[in-house]
């Protein structure tokens, strides 16, 4: 016969222990697994009940034990039994038994901690304080093998933030929890590898520490073979983090392929992102599978050239796994979650950066709509990632004729640009670089929603990705644009707001911002005047001032400004030829000439052969010829055709533009 | 793939998609019959070289690993050496000039203006894009814009062998054999798989260029892309000579282009980048 939870809230207020203990137990048993009966039990006022007796110094061991017990079965599965246990005084009395004499309170105490903490609602802060992380930190070396385990997964899930996450190693949980890792039981392995996973999540310095430690990445890989998809997917997370840094030692067996080139965080890689793969069709997981492979995958910033190689190549590994096949079925999933969306439309942007195969791959699965939906999705995360996929799927001239055409991107896109999120606004931007090519269907669409300010604004942000997406869109958009578009670019940008970004601080903004001015100099010849005009003919000085930099300046600065002063001497008509001759560029010619990079002798020579092009329409020609001559620019010419004679596009550059003297003379 | 040089070509061109180059359907039975006339022609020329293709295409059959060798061959030429970058091939470029039938019997009928516009050269990757106008084409109502996608002969990524778009060994060699700037690659490529150890210091770069779609017209515009170009073109100059492939169209259909100075008059260089 069970009593009745009304009689049961009786008995717990009577004076009598055994009573009181009795009704507790009795409570606990009826509502574990048991959903219904813990509402109605937390509609009595059982929650409250309990935790006073918890939080009662008179309260005897054997009570706490039950009374920490019932507390944790409220709170497992149901937010409502959280929110009842935070009303009505919070963890602290659970914090408390933690520091009790009685073993068996204390395991009672960790393990009702434990289920309290899975819920999101928990107060991660709270085993901040107190001497309780101190005392869940002893708890991960307790000869009980129960409580160190449990002790671990409390751990794990109180690490939301940086600061959160330095406590813990500071307090010994590191230390503590790879002894736990060392361990040869397997379940302890796994709760120490979930809090090594939480510890070392985007914190450099934990992950760097964690390497310090001999074996512990081969204790890991060795957790991957584990049949339990949560643990191999822990272990996965946590190889992630560590085999993104650039110290990672080398394994104790390195893996067989090609192991003498690559480093051991490459061989990590490749043996983590068949696992994760996999775990994609794993239910239980998959919400968080994609977040950490595309973090996997992602290439990062400044990556060298054999770097892109061994990227393009995990790539490879990872769509010949069906990585987008698996991908594509969570957004066809109309049930899947914000964090399921974010980490798929992240992966899958990385996927479709730099294979055209995948961008076909994702086109044709379809999803294309869906993907357009999630630029307005609630969750920011979640717009910020449709719109990299959105440029991804951008990045070359067939994709962006051909894939995209149907879908209605550049309005949502446009509308990014405004958003009250700064992350959105960044990868919306991006985009827009590629939406607004001169092959590009949406140009045009994107133009008449007013793009132009905008980017214009956006330019002079203060975060610096920011201005370089923004000049990186204008750039784009004015290649070439035509004479209409380049008016109005003019109009919404005053030279005074070009000066700055040809100063930046960040050289690619510089570069691309005289990329820019090629592209306005890049067409008829009265754009050419127009563009000297708005400069108020500060144009050449700016663009001499760069060329005159140290020759140890970045030759990409130079390339784009020697490239400017070729599309004023060749769009421009008599007028502009004779402003190039009137400054200090004839003068600089033969120090471009002999320029280490290749791209500048090349465009030197381009401007010579610009100036000296004889016809009807360049009365002036013949003039310049002898101008250039005169500054012994003949000479060096010759002397460049043989220094170059191997360089073939210098070589041909120069005997054109010689020629054009010969035929003077 | 190896290619049947049995099959009809035509079928091995239904299969794909979107086969190539912008050149006349003759639409009037005359022009049908001259057609069939002309292949026959070319079945019988071919048939007396038919033996020493065969064993050329059977000399790559057996060598996979001298076409897939990234480095050198065993007397070690250099054939990974990447091409040079050259100022024409830059995004942006156009080119104009003219597609005609070189035979002196050519009808007027095959004579056009032609446009191209280079819109992403990757030449670590040796691909190339780009549109191509048909200009005044007598069986077309207006101008005939197609996109096309290229392969940069460079080796590494493409060899002067085709192995698709119906053409046979046979069919390269008779078709770069009419560059002259081929002359001097010849005997090598034909022993080294279709590749050349002279193309990083070469003054002429070669393509394929394949038409994939029609931009602003349909497929029933009088013009078809199911072959595909030959490309040659010149560094120091900036000229482009290509020719026609396809079995099914009017052969030895040639293009001329001239480097174009669009709107200005001299030269100048647009810039953009995927980001």
């Amino acid at each position: 016969m069970v009593a009745k939870p009304e009689e049961l809230m009786q008995y717990l207020r009577s004076q009598d222990s055994d009573t009181k203990l009795r009704a507790v137990r009795d409570i606990k048993n009826q509502v574990i697994g048991n959903k219904n009966k813990k509402l109605s039990f937390i509609k009595l006022g059982a929650v409250p009940q309990v935790m006073e007796l918890l939080a009662s110094e008179t309260s005897e061991s054997k009570l706490l034990v039950q009374c920490a017990a019932t507390v944790g079965s409220f709170a497992y599965g149901l937010d409502d039994g959280v929110k009842a246990i935070l009303d009505s005084g919070g963890v602290t009395p659970l914090l408390k038994t933690l520091s009790s004499n009685d073993e068996s309170v204390v395991e009672a105490g960790v393990r009702s901690l434990k289920m309290i903490y899975q819920s999101p609602l928990a107060p991660k802060a709270m085993i901040f304080s107190l001497d309780a992380l101190q005392r869940l930190v002893q708890l991960l070396s307790s000869e009980n093998r129960g409580v160190a385990e449990v002790a671990a997964r409390v751990l794990a899930r109180c690490c939301e933030s940086q600061e959160q996450q330095n406590a813990i190693a500071c307090a010994g949980g590191l230390e503590s929890l790879l002894g736990l890792l060392a361990s040869i039981e397997q379940t302890r392995q796994e709760a120490a590898v979930d809090a090594l996973a939480a510890l070392t999540a985007g914190n450099r310095a934990i992950a760097q520490q964690v390497l310090q430690h001999a074996g512990v990445v081969d204790r890991v890989i060795s957790l991957l073979k584990q049949r339990n998809p949560q643990t191999r997917f822990l272990a996965c997370t946590c190889l992630t983090t560590l085999s993104t840094l650039d110290d990672m030692p080398a394994l104790a067996q390195p893996s067989t392929s090609s192991a003498d080139v690559e480093s051991a965080g490459q061989s990590v890689q490749r043996a983590v992102l068949p696992v994760l793969v996999k775990l994609l069709g794993e239910a239980g997981v998959k919400d968080q599978v994609p977040r950490v492979l595309s973090r996997l995958i992602a290439m990062p910033p400044g990556a060298s050239d054999s770097q892109k190689e061994y990227y393009v190549q995990l790539h490879s590994a990872a769509t010949d796994a069906d990585a987008i096949g698996k991908l594509v079925t969570f957004l066809h999933d109309d049930k899947s979650s914000p964090q399921l969306l974010q980490g798929t439309l992240s992966a899958l942007a990385t996927l479709c950066e730099q294979r055209e195969d995948c961008r076909s791959q994702l086109i044709k699965a379809r999803v294309l709509p869906r993907i357009v939906r999630a630029l307005d999705d609630a969750d920011s995360q979640v717009r910020a990632a449709a719109c990299s996929c959105v440029r991804s799927l951008s990045r070359s001239v067939k994709s962006l004729r051909n894939s995209l055409v149907e879908a209605n991107v550049a309005d949502p896109l446009l509308r990014l640009l405004t958003d009250a999120e700064p992350a959105v606004v960044n990868m919306a931007s991006a985009a827009i670089c590629n939406l607004v090519l001169d092959f590009s269907p949406f140009k045009d669409v994107v133009l008449q929603g007013g793009c132009i300010p905008k980017l214009v604004e956006l330019s002079g942000a203060m975060d610096s990705d920011l201005r370089l997406n923004a000049i990186w869109a204008l750039q784009n958009l004015a290649f070439k644009a035509a004479s209409e578009v380049k008016k109005s670019l003019m109009q919404a940008m005053p030279w005074s707001t070009v000066a700055p970004l040809l100063d930046d601080h960040q050289l690619e903004v510089q570069e691309k911002t005289l990329s820019l001015l090629r592209n306005m100099c890049h067409g008829k010849p009265a754009d050419t005047r127009q563009v000297l005009d708005w400069s108020d003919h500060e144009l050449l000085p700016v663009l001499i001032k760069k060329l005159r930099g140290p020759s140890a300046a970045p030759p990409k600065i130079k390339v784009q400004a020697v490239i400017t002063v070729v599309n004023v001497a060749g769009t421009g008509s008599e007028a502009e030829k004779e402003a190039v001759m009137a400054s200090g560029v004839p003068r600089l010619i033969s120090a471009l000439l002999l320029d280490p990079a290749e791209e500048v002798r090349a465009n030197a020579a381009w401007i010579v052969i610009n100036l000296c092009q004889k016809g009807d329409e360049f009365p002036g020609a013949a003039d310049r010829v002898q101008s250039l001559r005169d500054l012994g620019i003949e000479a060096e010419l010759q002397r460049v055709l043989h220094k170059d004679a191997e360089v073939l596009n210098v070589v041909e550059r120069v005997k054109t533009a010689i020629a054009l003297f010969k035929r003077s003379s | 793939m190896p290619i049947n040089t049995r099959r009809p070509v035509r079928d091995a061109e239904e299969s794909e998609n979107h086969p190539l180059a912008l050149a006349a359907t003759l639409q009037h039975l005359r022009q049908l019959r001259e057609l069939r006339v002309e292949r026959e022609r070319r079945t019988q020329h071919l048939s007396g070289e038919a033996a020493f293709c065969q064993d050329e295409f059977q000399r790559f059959e057996v060598e996979p690993e001298a076409q897939d060798s990234e480095v050198s061959d065993a007397d070690g030429q250099d054939f990974a050496a990447p091409l040079q970058p050259c100022s024409y091939l830059s995004a942006g470029q156009a080119w104009a000039g003219r597609q005609r039938v070189s035979r002196s019997s050519a009808s007027r009928d095959e004579d056009w203006a032609v446009i191209v516009r280079l819109q992403e050269c990757d030449l670590p990757c040796g691909y190339v894009c780009g549109t191509m106008c048909a200009m005044n084409v007598p069986s077309a109502k207006s101008s005939v814009i197609t996109f096309w996608e290229g392969e940069i002969i460079d080796n590494v990524h493409n060899t002067f062998v085709t192995s698709k778009w119906g053409a046979k060994v046979e069919t390269d060699w008779k078709h770069w054999e009419q560059f002259s700037a081929f002359t001097p690659l010849h005997r090598e490529v034909m022993r080294s798989g279709g590749r050349s150890s002279k193309l990083r210091d070469n003054g002429f770069v070669f393509m394929r260029w394949k038409e994939k779609q029609f931009l602003n017209a349909g497929d029933d515009c009088g013009l078809t892309i199911a072959g595909f170009y030959y490309i040659c073109l010149n560094r120091q100059t900036g000229s482009i000579e290509g020719l026609y492939y396809d079995s099914a169209s009017t052969p030895y259909q040639r293009l001329n282009l001239k480097p174009m100075c669009e709107g200005g008059q001299g030269h100048s260089f647009g810039h953009f980048e995927f980001r």
